[in-house]
């Protein structure tokens, strides 16, 4: 318990506004309560022919059932906001004011408020919902039965016929409203909380197969296929919904016309009320005002829902290579493993971001080396470099930068490639990955150096990167460990 | 009758519209763990 009051964002006044909300439900029901007993009272003693408790009662207001339809829309709105709030955190851009491991920090306790938020708001909201649908019912009855039992009471003196027909049939009881409300909201949200529900379970057993699984890459994956069976789950509970509403259309249909108090009136002698005065325009008005409200709100989730109609593309997993080098396009058939980067350009060369020329460059790569020697001097350096080449850089800088890899200890070079993804997200908008692939190479000086049974390829017979990256892809896909042999030193 | 005939139009849009809010606010939900992985 304590765990979720830290993972849910200002737990304690979600907690006392749910509370408020449910008891402002409960003291709504409990006052149309009393005015349904009030009015059984006074119903039961008209009947024995004492009509002065009736002329008593008083015509309650829409106020109630109205307050009491919109509390639990309020206290959504709350929940609402705080979720909101937690996933505009998960989403904020790493800047340089907040140190990376912050970042995660704060990246992690956003997606643990959602995760959280997200149930408390639909079992809160499920509760006031619930008790709404009541308190609503019983006001709506309250309000009509009150107007029927005194329309019973005016005509009693005159039409006497009439006024004990109005006596036995004021107005709607409760089940048949109650009923109509519950079973719309049952029947046309009930799926999509059970299915919300389930999407953020589904998700909070993947974070704790996430936390010891191996690799990011199988952390990803997990994640993904979680997200995957989330959003099924809650599309098929959409089309069960909106099957749901049509059901509770033709319920509601059916309880209005079958518990029709009019109709039960109709069929007793003298209950047809051809006198009676006119029903006010207030009920169509609220009517048009809830058809206009909804109408509004569907126009305002057109974002969110143009987001959820756009495919995203297919996980892919490997280190997120975030360069804008433009590389040779290919599909290299190695993993690409996280390395001292070399970028190379026809105007630029360079380490981890920072530009050097070819003998700075093997200057860094054999302090690096040196360094991890002294940091771990029981392993085995492992002599790796990641190349990260621009499609049209010439051959001789090519040679230039791996002669240095080779001079700075790093003869294991391996070839990057970025495929550019993007995707134009409605809500997020314009976003784009690198996908990364390589191709393994190590690079000789003299051909006695290269392994016996590896593919040779002169770096001088290519003109470009793109060129060699090819050859090198070709090797490595028949399965070949290539040498990439320098040309001789002048 | 033609009363009851708007509450229940009213009342099956409301839940309609209901319905589809509450589905794409937690369908959303995946799309922000998914930028998270993009």
């Amino acid at each position: 318990m304590v765990d979720i009051i830290a993972a849910v964002p200002a737990f304690w006044f979600l907690a006392a506004g749910t509370l408020a909300a449910i008891l402002a439900e409960l003291a709504l029901l409990l006052v149309a309560r009393a005015r349904l007993r009030q009015q059984a009272q006074a119903q039961s003693l008209a009947s024995a022919g004492e009509w002065r408790a009736i002329a008593a009662l008083t015509l309650p207001s829409r106020l109630a059932e109205i307050t009491a339809a919109l509390i639990p829309f309020a206290l959504a709105a709350v929940f609402a906001r705080t979720i909101r709030t937690a996933r505009s955190l998960l989403v904020s851009p790493p800047t340089d004011k907040v140190a990376p491991d912050e970042h995660a920090r704060l990246v992690s306790r956003a997606l643990s408020n959602e995760l959280n938020a997200t149930p408390m708001g639909l079992l809160a909201v499920s509760i006031t919902v619930g008790i709404a649908c009541a308190a609503v019912g019983m006001a709506v009855v309250a309000r009509l039965r009150a107007a029927g039992l005194r329309r019973a009471g005016a005509l009693a003196p005159e039409a006497p016929d009439t006024a004990a027909a109005w006596l036995k049939f004021p107005g709607p009881t409760l089940g048949p409203i109650a009923g109509s409300i519950a079973a719309f909201l049952v029947l046309g949200c009930g799926p999509i909380v059970q299915a919300g529900y389930a999407a953020i379970i589904l998700k909070i057993k993947a974070f704790a197969t996430v936390a010891v699984a191996a690799s990011g890459d199988v952390k990803g994956a997990i994640m993904s296929g979680a997200m995957d069976e989330s959003s099924a789950l809650l599309d098929r509970a959409l089309v069960f919904g909106r099957i749901g509403v049509g059901v509770a259309v033709l319920i509601a249909a059916f309880l209005a016309w079958h518990f029709s108090p009019a109709r039960a009136r109709a069929r007793l002698p003298g209950g047809m009320d051809h006198g009676a005065p006119r029903k006010g325009a207030a009920g169509i008005a609220l009517a048009c005002c809830a058809i206009a409200a909804a109408a509004a709100a569907f126009v305002a989730t057109r974002p969110l829902r143009l987001e959820n109609r756009t495919p995203w593309p297919p996980y892919a997993g490997g280190e997120r290579f975030l360069g804008l080098i433009a590389t040779a396009d290919l599909d290299g058939p190695d993993p690409m493993e996280r390395a001292p980067v070399i970028h190379l350009t026809p105007d630029a060369m360079g380490l981890d971001g920072v530009a050097w020329d070819a003998p700075s460059l093997a200057s860094q790569l054999g302090s690096l080396a040196n360094m991890y020697r002294r940091l771990r001097p029981n392993e085995i350096f492992n002599g790796q470099a990641l190349l990260i080449c621009q499609a049209d850089t010439p051959a001789d800088r090519l040679a230039a930068a791996l002669r240095a890899a080779v001079d700075g200890e790093a003869p294991h070079v391996t070839f990057g490639f970025l495929r550019r993804q993007v995707t134009d997200r409605p809500l997020f908008g314009h976003r784009w990955r690198n996908v990364p692939s390589a191709a393994r190479t190590t690079v000789v000086k003299v051909k006695a150096d290269a392994e016996a049974d590896a593919a040779l390829i002169a770096v001088d017979r290519f003109p470009t990167c793109a060129a060699i990256s090819k050859e090198i892809v070709a090797a490595r896909r028949a399965g070949r460990d290539v040498a990439l042999l320098l040309p001789t030193d002048r | 009758m033609g009363r009851s005939v708007l509450y229940v139009v009213a009342g099956g849009f409301a839940a309609w519209v209901a319905a589809d809010l509450l589905f794409n606010f937690l369908r959303v939900s995946d799309s922000y763990g998914r930028l998270f992985l993009f």
